[in-house]
């Protein structure tokens, strides 16, 4: 379970063994099954996957938010901040709170719902800014937002004073962005941020994010269906499908130079409006029912590469060279 | 074109939104439309939401009754308002004018199985004589949309089925009737993308099978170019049809301010040409409303090159370079 | 119809109407216990007059007495057997809430239909009708129509009173079906069934109708219960005439006769009074699981 050897202050956020289930109706769901992840300090890492592909649930734990049915099985989370490493899971309830937003601060899918509807917008500062850092005044609490606004297009004298619903879909998303900048966080999750925009506002938001990020050296995590988005602002890439991470890699490796099967057929599957129309070609098979996922390789129902040992043998993340992650019989760790 | 199947001709649809006593404000949703289809062929209409895409499709269907212009529909070697027909001739139209909604969830009624989903057309149009050859063609339908074995399915309800099959429903029961014309609004962009493709591939293999036109609704251009291709594309906002061509021709040299724009967004998965892109220069992210729309060119508030007769003058659709295009700058 | 269709179609019926509801019923506990006990109390209401007849003749010697083998409740102020009364009375109160119950869901689920898909000046017709009757108040609106009908001379049977027992109730389920129709119209499967060219009638009753069963079955289980307390309530008022044996009847009596709970006379109004709320809670139990029968996304399979 070896991952590149890197020195701990490299990496921000260490991901160990981490399994999350779900008591369902029908048995036990293993969203997250025994992932190993490192994301490394100042990088956009983009987690892509269909959806049930556990990416969610992942983000999510980071900050030990799992919903009510669901829970941590085992693994920790290591967050390297000021040369000490966290275990966020073995948090306390109340330094999870100060933890959460003020160090790690997260961008929910459907920002409509992360709104409380019946305060405004500037109560929705001072709340935040209060929670963490006591009694701020207001006059500072506005300027910090005013600048974070002016950066997402946002005209802060007439947002602020706005109720949610109020808003635009737009508005209310770069709003929240705003928001979760605003403790200064050293690293940001972002769940499906751009899905319910607009093409024109969602083009925006991620050239937005990507100056951010040149800007700061934020680190950020990119939750996605949407390969084609990560091609413009990750610098790498996870590949995840029914609970495990399959492939790692630099953004250009996995889009020029895919290993794992299924990333190679997932790219496939994206229409683009460039490029010939004839590569274009479904995933194969259906997906497996999560609850009983195939033995072996998850994947290998559905695998034009497939081998025996795939049949029974699951096969581990390894690094085949360069940081670059496969879990694939078919690939060996160089000597 | 010869003959289209079905033309459009200036409609428009107003909404009234507003509380019994307060102000009425109306809301613009499609405004003078003219488009056609011909047989067999596909036409894309796309635009983000909100533009009024669903509403013009509806129109088409004769789901919704547009305040003004005519619908007319290619009947007995002559053009008849959809809204004149009676009796033999509306049902003619009726059943060749069928509609794939965009929620898997909610296109078969929630509180009955597959087969009664199925079966009640069938046997109205009599295409089946009785219960039991109803219950066969339903099985046929089934194995025809990839669903198989058909018998599994019948008796199954909504809530047990992924999105991926009850949208293979939902197209079994579209084409069961042979409809020579179809309008998909939105029906893969609640799918997984990783579905998408399939069932686009199954709408095509179908269309060479039952020669049907169809009348694709999307928001996303690279789906569009993908069903369309070698057809044609038609771009939507705010009510009015901005471009209108071939598909290839639009996606590799777009005209309109907007499809420019709109190109320009569209998220490419190769990140040497996505990271190496400009961002469109527009002038202001804030889709107007519909309730005030701006006037002139709807998009002069956002257009990089408007200028002053855009404030003034709605711009028609004219013919450019072999398609139409709605802009004064051209 | 040759044998075999006909054979087909009974089993048909067999195993939809029955055999399924059975089997879903038979997963939730609380609603099998009430349809068991509902069975027995139909049985009883049947058969049991058959072994237990009603006798109504006055045996004072044996006034009061205590449960025994002879007079398994006890007897009444005239020494007559409570239990023979109890069984007999089943009859008519079960007739009478049962057909409360089916008059109130047709008019109801009718009316609400109407005004539903109708729409436009129908609807807000409809919509002041039924505002009006949920605000009357149900049981005094009753007892002043009793109190008319004993005074009037008109005879009463019960075909009568069941109406009478619904005149309220059909208020409710009518405004609840009523949305249903409204939230449904606009659902993307009737605008799928409106371009497959299925009939008015088909939409409303095969596709929208299915929709609000759920509703309309617990309100046929509700109506009923009100329909026995109200019954058996004017009874115990004294305001409709009394058939013999009848559990409002026997309130009506002990409290006129006897007036307290406790010593001898204790079994005569508590056996009709503990007969009936068994009936109640066994039919709001059930009510639960006919929920599971006519909704198929809440069965567990």
């Amino acid at each position: 379970m070896s991952t590149v050897v890197i020195k701990k202050k490299d990496v921000i956020l260490s991901i160990r063994g981490l399994t999350v289930e779900f008591r369902v109706e029908r048995g036990i769901l293993r969203a997250v099954d025994n992932v190993y992840l490192d994301i490394y300090k100042g990088e956009v890492l983009g987690l892509a996957g269909e959806s049930g592909c556990g990416k969610s649930v992942l983000a999510h734990s980071i900050l030990n938010i799992v919903d009510p049915n669901g829970y941590i099985k085992s693994g920790e989370i290591l967050f390297n901040s000021n040369g000490e490493s966290i275990d966020v899971l073995k948090l306390s309830k109340s330094k999870l709170r100060k933890f959460r937003w003020s160090k790690i601060s997260i961008v929910f899918q459907g920002a409509q719902n992360s709104f409380n509807p019946v305060i405004k917008v500037r109560d929705h500062f001072i709340d935040t800014v209060e929670d963490h850092k006591g009694r701020v005044s207001r006059k500072t609490i506005f300027k910090l937002a005013s600048k974070l606004m002016e950066n997402v297009h946002l005209d802060a004298k007439r947002v602020l004073d706005m109720y949610p619903h109020e808003m635009s879909g737009g508005m209310k998303q770069r709003t929240l962005m705003s928001l979760s900048f605003i403790l200064n966080p050293e690293f940001i999750i972002l769940d499906e941020p751009t899905s319910a925009l607009d093409v024109l506002t969602q083009k925006y938001i991620v050239k937005l994010l990507r100056d951010i990020h040149e800007e700061t050296g934020l680190t950020m995590l990119f939750i996605t269906h949407d390969l084609a988005t990560l091609a413009e602002i990750a610098d790498r890439i996870a590949i995840m499908y029914l609970g495990n991470i399959v492939e790692v890699a630099d953004v250009y490796t996995i889009f020029y130079e895919p290993k794992h099967p299924y990333t190679k057929a997932l790219l496939k599957s994206i229409p683009s409006i460039v490029g010939p129309l004839e590569d274009i070609k479904p995933l194969p098979g259906p997906m497996p029912d999560p609850i009983n996922p195939p033995p072996g390789c998850k994947f290998h129902p559905r695998c034009p590469e497939r081998m025996e040992i795939c049949k029974k043998v699951r096969p581990k993340l390894i690094d085949i060279g360069g940081g670059h992650l496969v879990a694939c019989h078919k690939y060996k760790p160089p000597k | 074109m010869p003959n289209p199947l079905l033309k459009t001709e200036n409609i428009s649809k107003i909404f009234e939104v507003g509380s019994m006593f307060g102000a009425k404000k109306h809301i613009k949703a499609v405004e003078n439309v003219s488009i056609e289809i011909g047989e067999n062929e596909i036409l894309a209409l796309v635009g983000e939401s909100g533009c009024g895409k669903s509403t013009l499709g509806k129109l088409m269907l004769a789901l919704l009754r547009q305040d003004s212009g005519r619908i007319l529909y290619y009947l007995n070697n002559g053009y008849k308002d959809i809204w004149s027909l009676k009796g033999e001739e509306f049902k003619e139209y009726r059943r060749n004018a069928q509609l794939i909604p965009q929620d898997p969830y909610t296109t078969i009624n929630p509180m009955r199985n597959v087969l009664s989903a199925l079966t009640p057309p069938l046997l109205h149009y009599k295409i089946a004589k009785n219960r039991k050859e109803a219950r066969k063609m339903a099985a046929e339908l089934l194995t025809m949309v990839g669903l198989v074995p058909p018998e599994d399915f019948f008796k199954r309800y909504s809530c047990r089925l992924s999105g991926g099959q009850l949208q293979r429903i939902a197209i079994a029961r579209a084409i069961s009737v042979k409809p020579k014309f179809i309008v998909a609004d939105e029906a893969v962009s609640m799918l997984d993308a990783s579905l998408r493709i399939e069932i686009l591939d199954l709408l095509l293999n179908l269309k060479k099978k039952i020669k049907t036109a169809y009348l694709f609704i999307t928001h996303d251009l690279a789906i569009a170019r993908y069903f369309a291709r070698d057809q044609r594309i038609a771009i939507m906002y705010l009510g009015n049809i901005v471009e209108i061509g071939k598909t290839e021709e639009i996606i590799q040299n777009p005209l309109h301010p907007y499809t420019k724009v709109l190109l320009m967004s569209v998220p490419i998965p190769d990140p040497k040409i996505a990271r190496s892109r400009g961002l469109p220069k527009l002038k202001s992210l804030e889709i107007p409303s519909l309730v005030n729309p701006p006037p002139g060119c709807k998009f002069h508030t956002r257009c990089p090159y408007a200028e002053k007769i855009c404030e003034e003058k709605v711009p028609e659709l004219r013919e450019v370079k072999g398609r139409l295009v709605a802009c004064h700058l051209l | 119809m040759n044998e075999n269709k006909i054979m087909r179609i009974f089993k048909r019926i067999l195993y939809d109407y029955i055999y399924i509801p059975l089997k879903i019923l038979s997963k939730d506990k609380r609603a099998l216990f009430g349809l068991i006990v509902l069975i027995i109390y139909i049985l009883m209401s049947i058969i049991g007059p058959i072994f237990v007849p009603l006798s109504l003749e006055p045996n004072m010697e044996e006034r009061y007495q205590p449960p025994s083998w002879k007079h398994p409740l006890g007897t009444d102020f005239a020494g007559r057997d409570i239990f023979a009364q109890i069984v007999n009375g089943g009859r008519d109160i079960l007739i009478a809430a049962f057909l409360a119950g089916f008059v109130t869901i047709g008019l109801g689920t009718i009316i609400g239909l109407i005004a539903g898909y109708i729409g436009g000046k129908v609807d807000i017709i409809v919509t002041t009708l039924i505002d009006i009757f949920l605000t009357i108040p149900g049981f005094p609106l009753l007892m002043i129509i009793a109190t008319w009908l004993l005074q009037s001379g008109i005879t009463v049977n019960i075909l009568m009173i069941a109406f009478l027992l619904s005149i309220t109730s059909w208020a409710g389920l009518a405004r609840s079906v009523r949305s249903q129709v409204l939230s449904i119209k606009q659902e993307p499967f009737i605008e799928v069934d409106k371009c497959l060219g299925l009939s008015k009638f088909h939409i409303i009753f095969k596709e929208i109708l299915p929709n609000a069963m759920p509703y309309i079955a617990i309100n046929f289980m509700l109506s009923s219960v009100s329909a026995v307390y109200s019954y058996t309530g004017l009874m115990a008022l004294g305001l409709i005439p009394y058939t013999p044996g009848n559990w409002g009847a026997m309130i009506h009596m002990a409290q006129a006769y006897v007036g307290t709970i406790t010593g001898a006379g204790c079994w005569y109004i508590l056996a009709p009074s503990l007969v009936i709320i068994i009936l109640q809670v066994s039919l709001v139990f059930l009510s639960n699981g006919i929920d599971k029968i006519f909704n198929p996304r809440l069965r567990e399979w």
